[in-house]
């Protein structure tokens, strides 16, 4: 086995750690094997989105949203002269980020995606509980056989079904009479009651290119420093 | 059936495996800890994943052990005449083969990461209410998984000769070589540090190779035991002398012509046949008697040698001698002693 390593080497492992972690800390670590971070500051940072409201909304003039604002602060710090959008599906985009031609992508991602294996996720900066929310404060014991209002597409309508509840599609929740399923910051924005039945947990990411460390250490950095300015302006979010 | 005699290991040596006994539990107490802390951080590391499974495999051979020593004195039976000396012999060969198995699978899942040019992503992390990058996480679990084991090998290296016991002593150089596993996935860490993508599977490459090797190992040692290779000694893994000197120690006797033995392990007593031709055919069964609890005074893994009377001419069975003496077989074993 290593017994002749450790005849002929006599090194210490202790003292190789040690020279290793001072070497280790000597240096800014960790550090882009592609170098994102050192291109972007200066020059132009290359950002996919996806439409999906509230975090990312596209109009004919300039992209905005909960996110859109977070990527432009995000751009600033890092010292970006320039932001290229480039809208698409998340499948696209996704595949042009693991090909390193875009530097992020950001669209309402949640860390159960399928793509965390292949592209980096930051941790997730805002975590919302999808409850199920109602107009007064008449709170129902339990969900079977309640008939409760979700806006499609939402893994909520298959939990609700899962655990009897009565899922009943609607396009707008703000027309809803009576108890809706959504993510809490929507239910009070919606001026609704959260109630203890929670159904699922949105944990909100951005995603970078695999393996860009330094560049994925900074943005997840910048934004956990954002997360209650991520609430208030989730509050000022038109229902 | 006839069972063998039971076996009962002198005072000094039941104390031994009390003491392996504890050291093998506390194995397994540091191993579960350290399995459960690069659990924790492993993050997307392919170096993290095979250190893991590398820690988790260490726990193989004391389990092994443990398991062998419940069954090593208990009383041989009509069922198993020759007792249950071979139980950890199958946990082990079961152990080698996982060992193999698994050491190829993550040696070609980081060669597929290189060819595939996969960059590991490895974030931030908190502890303690800080925000730090999880490599360090990574290098703080590994640096932990090192040092136990180490300690524990060296302990377990020298008792592991003392009571002959083979499980012990693959599990006493597993561990003492694990800080070479911690070592590999430190630098390959520090490696992705620097923003060299590939040092991650090139540490996880050679991780698994040593696995692979340990595999092989105790692969190679487990099935030579259980085909019944000569005896050999635990350390330096050579033919034990011993049978040799149980044949001089009979021929010594004034009424034997000539002696051969043969004799097999099993777990960490030696068992078999003694084949004596006597001068003459006077009062052979008390002679006979006396022959074998002189064989069995002479060490203590010496245990129930059947004692089987043969004419001069037969102590080699038929026409071998020849062919014994003609081929390389009898100046290996002279030199198998030196």
């Amino acid at each position: 086995m290593a017994k002749r390593f450790v005849a002929g080497g006599c090194i210490s492992p202790l003292v190789l750690l040690f020279a290793l972690a001072c070497v280790g800390s000597g240096c800014d670590m960790p550090r882009d094997p592609v170098n994102t971070l050192e291109r972007v500051r200066g020059g132009t940072l290359r950002v996919g989105i996806v439409e999906n409201d509230p975090w990312v909304r596209i109009s004919e003039s300039e992209p905005s949203g909960v996110e859109i604002d977070l990527v432009k602060q995000f751009a600033d710090e890092v010292g970006a002269s320039r932001i290229e959008w480039v809208q698409g599906s998340e499948d696209e985009l996704m595949e042009v980020l693991t090909k390193y031609d875009l530097d992020l992508v950001v669209g309402g991602l949640v860390q159960s995606s399928p793509w965390s294996k292949n592209v980096g996720f930051t941790r997730p900066y805002f975590q919302s509980e999808v409850v199920v929310g109602i107009p007064g404060t008449n709170h129902p014991p339990d969900l079977e056989g309640l008939e409760v209002a979700v806006q499609p597409p939402s893994a909520a309508e298959a939990i609700l079904a899962k655990k009897g509840a009565v899922p009943v599609r609607m396009t707008d929740l703000s027309e809803a009479l009576g108890p809706v399923a959504a993510p809490a910051w929507k239910i009070e924005s919606l001026g609704m009651t959260p109630t203890r039945h929670d159904l699922t947990k949105l944990k909100h990411v951005m995603a970078v290119p695999p393996g860009e460390n330094g560049w994925l250490v900074r943005l997840e950095r910048f934004l956990l420093a954002r997360e209650p300015h991520v609430k208030e302006a989730l509050k000022e979010v038109r229902p | 059936m006839r069972t063998m005699a039971s076996f009962e290991a002198p005072p000094e040596k039941e104390e031994g495996f009390r003491k392996a006994k504890r050291l093998e539990i506390f194995t397994i107490g540091w191993m579960l800890s350290i399995i459960l802390v690069v659990f924790l951080t492993m993050g997307s590391s392919q170096a993290m994943k095979a250190a893991w499974v590398e820690d988790l495999l260490s726990l193989v051979p004391p389990i092994a052990f443990l398991i062998a020593n419940r069954f090593r004195n208990r009383e041989p039976d009509s069922k198993f005449a020759y007792g249950y000396h071979r139980a950890s012999g199958i946990s082990f060969l079961v152990a080698a083969v996982a060992l193999t198995i698994f050491g190829l699978y993550i040696l070609f899942d980081s060669v597929m990461a290189l060819v595939m040019a996969e960059h590991p992503t490895i974030g931030l992390t908190t502890i303690f209410g800080r925000e730090i990058w999880s490599g360090w996480l990574m290098i703080v679990a590994l640096t932990y998984s090192a040092i136990p084991p180490v300690i524990l090998g060296r302990m377990k290296l020298s008792l592991a000769e003392e009571l002959h016991e083979k499980t012990l002593f693959t599990d006493a150089e597993m561990n003492k070589a694990d800080w070479l596993t911690a070592v590999a996935g430190i630098v390959g860490i520090l490696g992705v540090g620097m923003g060299w993508w590939w040092a991650d599977s090139v540490a996880a490459g050679i991780i698994s190779l040593d696995i692979c090797k340990d595999g092989m190992t105790s692969l190679k040692e487990v099935v030579e035991d259980l085909m019944d290779t000569h005896p050999t000694t635990v350390k330096e893994h050579k033919p034990d002398p011993l049978p040799e000197r149980v044949k001089q120690e009979l021929e010594r006797l004034d009424w034997v012509d000539g002696a051969e033995v043969r004799l097999r392990e099993m777990g960490h007593v030696y068992v078999g046949e003694a084949f004596v031709a006597p001068k003459d055919q006077n009062d052979l069964i008390s002679r006979l008697q006396y022959a074998r609890e002189l064989v069995e005074s002479l060490d203590w893994r010496l245990h129930d040698i059947s004692m089987v009377l043969v004419p001069k001419d037969r102590l080699v069975p038929n026409g071998r001698e020849k062919q014994r003496e003609s081929t390389q077989s009898a100046p290996r074993l002279e030199q198998w002693q030196g």
